[in-house]
């Protein structure tokens, strides 16, 4: 790769770098006076107060939840080399994904039937 | 699209297996709970009718699906017949026993089918990429199937250590496909076999399969899960594991050691089997001497029974690292087909003595302890009598079916070390094993008749109120029983199915 | 630096250390993590190999270790499941309080 290839990217990278320092000086600069508090140096959690500390006991629908999200997640594993080559694969490799979404559907199904989608 | 469909047709069992766990799956949270009593027949359905597309390929010579992943010859079918026959069994024996232990759910049935569908694609795949994959079929499905009964404690206990000790085992698996992939570019385990010379990866490849196909079967020193596994599951689950594990396991376990390591390969491979097999031997029996616990004593004894069975994978590898002896090979398919009948008769035998155990001795509780069977055949004269069947022919006592199995397995090592000696080689490591393990089925026949005596020469105690088994429990014990007595008196005709089975493998 | 050599001998770092992680360590939750390590070292060997026989035809290494993560997450959903069960009735994860069952 030679540096000319480069050079737009240097060029991203820059108005990148100049554009935060820009933001930070100018607030900075017209922005109301800052007092320090506890709150400042909080974790932000989109500007709700916190509740709790995070290392504690969780609800168990939440595992059943994150759990449900990575197996649905992996099995999307399978359908991107799928969607690279999908032309060369023709209708019978549409026809095979659709079989296995459908199967994937299927375990939807139930797991919808089963409640486990319900948070109450 | 006619083409995929042509393609498809011959692993109907297969599929027929998995649209069954689906359709269970589905009619378990679609239908109202008092109507689910009629899932087991969702699942005995599914698997006649597999058997029946089962049969339909039986003798027709071998077939090469899906760019080689899968071979569907006479022994891929013969071992999901077993599993199937398992299944089936399984099935009939839940009815009762699974609403009394609070698991009458559709993912019982559904999970029990997807672990049958898994078992017959393993016997079937000859590809290290389909052969894991169904592997974790079975294996997950059955995770879940031994901790069926959450809220016992046991049962939890049960399924934690052999969800660790398994995938523990399947990593070693993984790794050693791994390996043997780096050293010869390919998964197929015909193309295994062509590579020539013996490279370092390769070997420690073997080694580790070897390990991970060891814990499957329950072989020492890799049986540690077996014992809590067995005693902690519900009845009928350890009856599954027991026979239907154990059968699919043997078939990966033969496909990949017989096609891809043989001939000279057996050299590298047999002697391990043959310290493992002695050890799973003296183990199992020894320790089941001192067990109270009827299901924690069958599984020791089932340990001991994958050490028989493993002689037969010695004799092999020993005629197959002799192959200049002539008549050696001609021995070769006999004792594979000894092994195969063995586990045929294991199946009928185990599944029977624990669709006993799964009567209840007290409320929820199996019949477990030699205390719970004192006196049974007072209380349940046919129960008992069919029980010491079941024991005596795990014994190896003529003339049932554990007998003429044990008998094929010791007769092929006896006639390899003949041919061995007719020839001038002076090694009796076969008639080594071949005399231990007739001595440590003389130990298994004291601890097997001990549970008959308390049967029939103690008094039943007071504590012990029985519940009636239903028609599926009686019919799985009548007709496990009615198998042993058939296959020990008239062998030879399932000897030549078993036989016709090994010749996808040795010839 | 990333050859296919220093990969191999990551892959078996990384199993071994898996393997440790399960011999010795006793809480259940970190059993798991370390079976999970141990799957990605394979996964590891396998991608270092298909690199090998990048010439040689075929991508069944590539192809394993997609398998290889879909089963794992599989693996992981019901070994949760089952350790959840566990924990619920005994109020701990700790692998050494599973002795219900002696000889």
């Amino acid at each position: 790769m030679g540096a000319e290839q480069l050079f737009p990217t240097l060029v991203l990278v820059g108005l990148v770098v100049a554009t935060a320092t820009a933001l930070i000086v100018i607030s900075s600069l017209f922005g109301p006076a800052r007092r320090k508090s506890r709150e400042k140096f909080d974790t932000y959690e989109c500007g709700v107060q916190l509740l709790d500390s995070a290392r504690r006991r969780f609800s168990v629908k939440f595992y059943l939840t994150a759990l449900i999200f990575l197996l649905f997640d992996i099995e999307a594993v399978f359908l991107i080399p799928w969607a690279v080559i999908y032309r060369k694969l023709g209708v019978l490799g549409l026809f095979e994904t659709f079989f296995f979404i459908a199967v994937l559907g299927i375990g939807l199904l139930y797991i919808y039937r089963r409640g486990a989608l319900e948070w109450d | 699209m006619e083409h995929l469909i042509a393609e498809m047709k011959p692993l109907s069992p297969v599929l027929i297996v998995f649209t069954g766990a689906l359709a269970a799956l589905l009619a378990g949270v679609f239908s109202k709970k008092e109507n689910s009593y009629a899932l087991p027949y969702i699942g005995i359905t599914t698997v006649a009718f597999a058997f029946v597309a089962l049969l339909n390929y039986w003798g027709r010579g071998m077939i090469w699906l899906l760019q080689g992943a899968i071979r569907i010859d006479s022994f891929g079918l013969y071992i999901s017949a077993i599993i199937l026959i398992a299944c089936l069994i399984t099935f009939l024996a839940s009815i009762g026993y699974a609403k009394r232990l609070g698991f009458e759910h559709g993912e019982y049935i559904s999970l029990l089918l997807f672990a049958s569908g898994g078992m017959m694609l393993l016997a079937m795949s000859a590809d290290l990429v389909t052969l894991f994959l169904s592997l974790e079929i079975m294996s997950i499905s059955i995770y879940a199937l031994a901790g069926m009964a959450r809220h016992r404690q046991k049962c939890n206990e049960a399924a934690l250590k052999y969800f660790i000790l398994g995938a523990f085992s399947t990593a070693f698996l993984l790794f050693g496909i791994a390996l043997i992939y780096g050293a010869t570019a390919s998964t197929k385990i015909h193309a295994i076999a062509q590579v020539q010379g013996l490279k370092p990866l390769l070997v420690a490849g073997l080694g580790m399969l070897i390990v991970g196909f060891g814990f499957k079967v329950g072989a020492a020193p890799f049986h540690v899960w077996v014992p809590d596994a067995y005693e902690g599951a519900p009845a009928t689950v350890t009856g599954f594991m027991a026979v239907a594990v154990k059968a699919a396991g043997f078939a990966a376990l033969l496909r990949v050691i017989l096609i891809a390591f043989p001939g000279t390969w057996a050299e590298y491979w047999w002697p391990v089997f043959w310290a493992v097999a002695l050890l799973t031997m003296f183990l199992g029996n020894i320790i089941a001497v001192f067990q109270k616990n009827v299901k924690r004593m069958l599984a020791y004894s089932g340990i001991a029974h994958t050490g028989y069975i493993l002689i037969g994978l010695v004799s092999l590898g020993i005629a197959g690292s002799e192959p200049y002896i002539p008549g050696m090979k001609a021995l070769m398919n006999p004792i594979a087909g000894g092994m195969l009948f063995y586990l045929l008769a294991y199946t009928f035998m185990t599944l029977g003595a624990f669709a006993v155990i799964s009567l209840a001795a007290r409320d929820e509780d199996d019949l477990e302890t030699l205390d719970d069977f004192s006196g049974l055949s007072q209380r349940k004269p046919v129960v008992a009598l069919a029980m010491a069947v079941f024991l005596i022919s795990m014994a190896g006592v003529p003339p049932f079916g554990g007998f003429i199995a044990k008998f094929y397995v010791f007769k092929g090592a006896i006639d390899v070390q003949g041919m061995l000696l007719a020839s001038g080689v002076k090694e009796y490591h076969a008639l080594a094993l071949a005399i231990l393990g007739i001595i440590t089925s003389m130990f298994s026949v004291y601890y097997y008749l001990r549970v008959v005596w308390f049967m029939y020469f103690r008094e039943p105690l007071e504590d012990r109120p029985s519940v009636a088994p239903s028609w599926g429990l009686h019919f799985v014990i009548f007709a496990s029983s009615v198998a042993i007595v058939v296959l020990g008196i008239l062998p030879s005709g399932f000897f030549s199915v078993a036989s016709r089975g090994a010749e996808a493998l040795v010839r | 630096m990333f050859t296919v050599d220093n990969c191999l001998v990551l892959s078996a770092v990384l199993f071994a250390i898996g393997v440790f992680g399960v011999i010795a360590r006793r809480n259940l939750l970190v059993i798991l993590m370390s079976i999970e390590v141990m799957l990605n070292a394979v996964n590891l060997a396998f991608m270092s190999f298909a690199r090998q026989h990048a010439f040689e035809g075929g991508n069944a290494g590539q192809i394993f270790v997609l398998i290889v993560m879909a089963v794992a997450a599989a693996e992981a959903a019901v070994g949760l499941a089952i350790l959840l069960a566990f924990f619920r009735n005994r109020q701990t994860a700790d692998a050494d309080e599973a002795n219900l069952m002696k000889n």
